[in-house]
């Protein structure tokens, strides 16, 4: 039953769009587009801009104490999002295996690598959906899953160790005043993460103004007073960025900056 | 190898110090791995604060602990989840594993279930693993507002409403705390819509690299506290060795790892006195011969 | 003081017509005729500068979009992309897009097929420079540390949303000459970049990206807007510390009086009793 709806589900989609597609053109689109942004944008800003407890036409939430009548509705259209998101997944996979395949079939070079795609994606894709049916396929799949996936996931995470390594060796050179102010920084806190650094300042006192000179002290201050202006004004200025941009997308200011043509 | 690199010259040179480097780098961490080394140590406020937030939470309201990890971060974020979780188990604090990676519960229930195990907890009654879910804003939201109708069941298919640790829990407001374990930047949701909507307290477990964002909310109180990357594990483990009642069992010791961290730092250290000590010297040359 | 966010606030609602309204105004104004000058951001000519090169040298420029989902940073990305695929149209040069969202995946086709064509050589675009790695992080990191070695790019385009595999990237460009430009609002990343890359869009550098590539009067304008926002926000920050150190000057101690009397005139506002 639950196939059957998806099939009708998916068949009425594509109907939809072919019908789109075969009685629409550029500008009809355009004006569709721009509509259904702005009445995407609108909903979520009346949503969060409209006092709970407000009703619409008698009817109201669930809960008025804390929502407004379009609240409920979150959570659906919720639902829509992430069916289309599905889709998109689809269209991933798609090109994952349309790419290899074509490098498999011509025998380009690295087509060892394209192999290796497919036997793992059908390999990992049949033990996971079948390891409950199976002990082979249950020991296949921790093999897979525990024995090459996670240390091969936490061996590329370990590479940063050794890039960070040539980063900072490369980058911190004393060159002029701004870039010894940066080594200066790193090195106080870098050295007040490990113990060892610790230890360089450990005949400080703990109390008194003596102890404000402690490795772990200065690292703190230059982390929780220097950084943290720093990052909030960085802070300010991303978020009225992001604001402004979200404006322009909501209102469709933009023209073309996505795609080459005019929308 | 390439015109690319023919192209920069003082790539080709980098290149062949980085090998150097790397060597170096694989021997001393693998040294300080392999053997156990007692190393002096001091436990940070951030760390103290979350272990400190955790003791206070009633034992009716649960901690959701959010595990949005993956293998990639293993290194870091598995010690900090082994800690948490002895903590909780120890403390007999109920806790709901939740993800919004699709990894993360299952790598939290396997720490879970050993430990359960080991220290004779009961599944639904100490702890749950509600699995994954994919984020959207919508869940979260519908989340904040009844928690177990947007989430339903458990990752075994049981339905939440009808196990014990779950029966008191009908909201945000219901939970004692949320602990974020993540490489990304996933935060902002619990402070927004759960701290910002609720009130409910929220704990951060980042890696190291993500946690300097966090600085800002520990100042305004918006996290109680923080376990940054492997530093946070080994502080968390040293207050759980403190604890009369630490029983404890590591499959990663975390203290092993800040080990190797710190010989790393100490490593880069040196590397940065080297590389300053190398180009004064070729700066010099170049004024000579000018 | 109790403002929770679960619908907004009157201090929310405020904050958010005054700034949006700064930003329309300004738009408007810029669309009216007057055009804003802005300086110079030395990374993003460094782009032009970077696609050349890699048309001089025949390797292909790597473009990636980070590990964001469709939101704005992402979208921002997509704008730059825009703008670098065109060049490299001009040139009859390659871009390749790893792509690490399923989302972002025919969004991103779109945009690269769009900017060969508008070059008027849609010919020269290549479905598979587009490519879907992983949506899992290390992997993604690993496949464009392959493309990157395998493909030897002569530059580099870092933009979106970045995490722990920024320097994993940046590195692995490096290491094979390339030249590389990144931008991200990820804040914890750009110690990385800056370390790694050539040239770093530092913050709200990055969402400038759109009005200094196009020149296009409604981002110049969207800018100074934003600019304005900050200066609002910036004074609103000045005279608050102001009143509440003149507060504990004359009242010898924090401003917690203030606070109550502040949050006991909102609730006579409207959707200022939300979350309670």
């Amino acid at each position: 039953m639950l196939a059957l709806k998806i099939l009708l589900g998916f068949a009425a989609g594509i109907a939809f769009l072919g019908l789109l597609d075969r009685f629409t053109n550029t500008r009809s689109r355009r004006l569709l587009m721009v509509s259904f942004t702005f009445l995407g944008g609108l909903f979520y800003l009346l949503e969060f801009v409209i006092p709970p407890g407000t009703g619409f036409l008698g009817w109201q939430a669930p809960n008025p104490a804390r929502d407004n009548f379009l609240s409920p509705l979150i959570e659906q259209i919720g639902q829509v999002v992430l069916v289309i998101g599905g889709f998109a997944f689809g269209l991933g996979l798609l090109n994952l295996a349309a790419l290899h395949g074509r490098t498999l079939l011509r025998g380009r070079p690295g087509w060892v690598n394209s192999l290796a795609f497919f036997v793992a994606m059908v390999g990992m894709t049949v033990a996971g959906l079948f390891q409950a049916n199976s002990p082979t396929l249950r020991t296949v799949h921790r093999l897979l899953f525990e024995g090459l996936y996670q240390p091969l996931g936490a061996s590329v995470f370990s590479i940063l160790a050794f890039f960070i390594t040539t980063a900072a060796y490369r980058a911190f050179r004393i060159r002029s005043g701004e870039a010894t102010l940066m080594m200066a920084a790193a090195f106080i806190v870098m050295m007040a993460q490990v113990p060892m650094g610790m230890m360089l300042t450990d005949w400080l006192p703990t109390q008194g103004w003596l102890a404000y000179f402690r490795i772990e002290q200065v690292s703190d201050w230059l982390m929780t007073v220097l950084n943290m202006a720093a990052l909030r004004a960085v802070g300010f200025g991303i978020g009225i960025g992001g604001l402004a941009m979200s404006l322009r997308v909501w209102l469709s200011l933009e023209k073309g900056t996505y795609f080459g043509k005019e929308m | 190898m390439s015109d690319a690199i023919t192209e920069r010259p003082e790539v080709t040179a980098q290149r062949r110090q980085s090998r150097i480097i790397y060597a170096i780098l694989a021997g001393l961490m693998a040294i300080f791995l392999l053997f156990e080394l007692k190393l002096p140590f001091l436990v940070g406020p951030q760390a103290r604060g979350l272990y400190e937030a955790v003791e206070k939470v009633p034992a009716q309201k649960p901690i959701l602990l959010v595990l949005n990890w993956a293998p990639g971060t293993y290194g870091e974020n598995y010690p900090q989840t082994e800690a948490l979780i002895q903590h909780f188990f120890l403390a007999r604090k109920p806790f709901a594993i939740f993800g919004i990676d699709p990894v993360g519960p299952s790598l939290g229930q396997e720490i879970a279930a050993r430990q359960a195990e080991r220290l004779g907890r009961t599944y639904g009654v100490d702890w749950v693993n509600i699995g994954y879910r994919p984020l959207q804003l919508p869940m979260i939201l519908g989340m904040t507002r009844d928690l177990p109708g947007t989430l339903k069941r458990d990752a075994q298919g049981t339905e939440l409403a009808t196990l014990p640790l779950m029966r008191g829990v009908h909201s945000a407001r219901d939970l004692g705390m949320i602990i974020d374990v993540t490489p990304s930047a996933t935060l902002d949701i619990w402070i927004q819509y759960f701290h910002g909507a609720v009130g409910t307290p929220v704990g951060y477990a980042p890696t190291a690299v993500m946690a300097p964002e966090a600085y800002p909310y520990l100042q305004s109180k918006q996290i109680v506290g923080m376990l940054a990357g492997i530093k946070g594990a080994a502080e968390y483990a040293a207050l759980l060795q403190q604890r009369p009642d630490a029983s404890l069992a590591w499959k990663y010791p975390p203290m092993r790892a800040m080990n190797a961290v710190s010989i790393a730092h100490v490593l880069i250290v040196v590397l940065i006195v080297l590389g300053n000590y190398q180009y004064f010297t070729r700066h010099r040359r170049r004024e000579e011969q000018a | 003081m109790d403002l929770r966010l679960e619908h907004a606030s009157l201090f929310v609602l405020v904050l958010e017509l005054l700034l949006c309204g700064l930003i329309l105004a300004r738009i408007f104004a810029a669309r009216g005729g007057r055009i804003p000058f802005i300086r110079r951001i030395p990374g993003l000519s460094a782009i032009d500068e970077g696609v050349g090169r890699a048309t001089e040298m025949g390797r292909p420029v790597l473009f990636s979009l980070g590990l964001g989902g469709l939101d704005i940073v992402t979208l921002q990305a997509l704008a730059v992309l825009g703008h670098v695929a065109r060049l490299a149209a001009r040139y009859a040069s390659r871009v390749i897009v790893p792509v690490v969202d399923a989302v972002i995946f025919p969004v991103t086709e779109e945009v690269l097929r769009d900017a060969y064509a508008a070059e008027g050589k849609p010919e020269l675009f290549q479905p598979e420079d587009v490519r879907f790695l992983s949506d899992q992080q290390f992997a993604y990191a690993s496949g464009v540390m392959g493309i990157i070695n395998r493909e030897s790019v002569a530059s580099s385009f870092l933009f979106g949303s970045f995490f722990a595999e920024s320097l994993i990237l940046a590195e692995a460009g490096h290491q094979v000459g390339a030249v590389q430009v990144a931008g991200t609002p990820s804040t914890t990343q750009i110690p990385f970049f800056i370390a790694a890359c050539d040239y770093t869009i530092i913050g709200e550098e990055y969402y400038a990206a759109s009005a200094y590539l196009t020149q296009e009067p409604t981002f110049l304008g969207s800018l100074i807007g934003q600019d304005w926002g900050k200066i609002a926000l910036l004074a609103t920050i000045v005279i608050m510390v102001g009143v509440a150190s003149l507060w504990s000057l004359t009242h010898g101690g924090a401003m917690t009086g203030f606070e109550e009397k502040l949050t006991g005139f909102l609730q006579y506002m409207p959707g200022a009793a939300a979350g309670r």
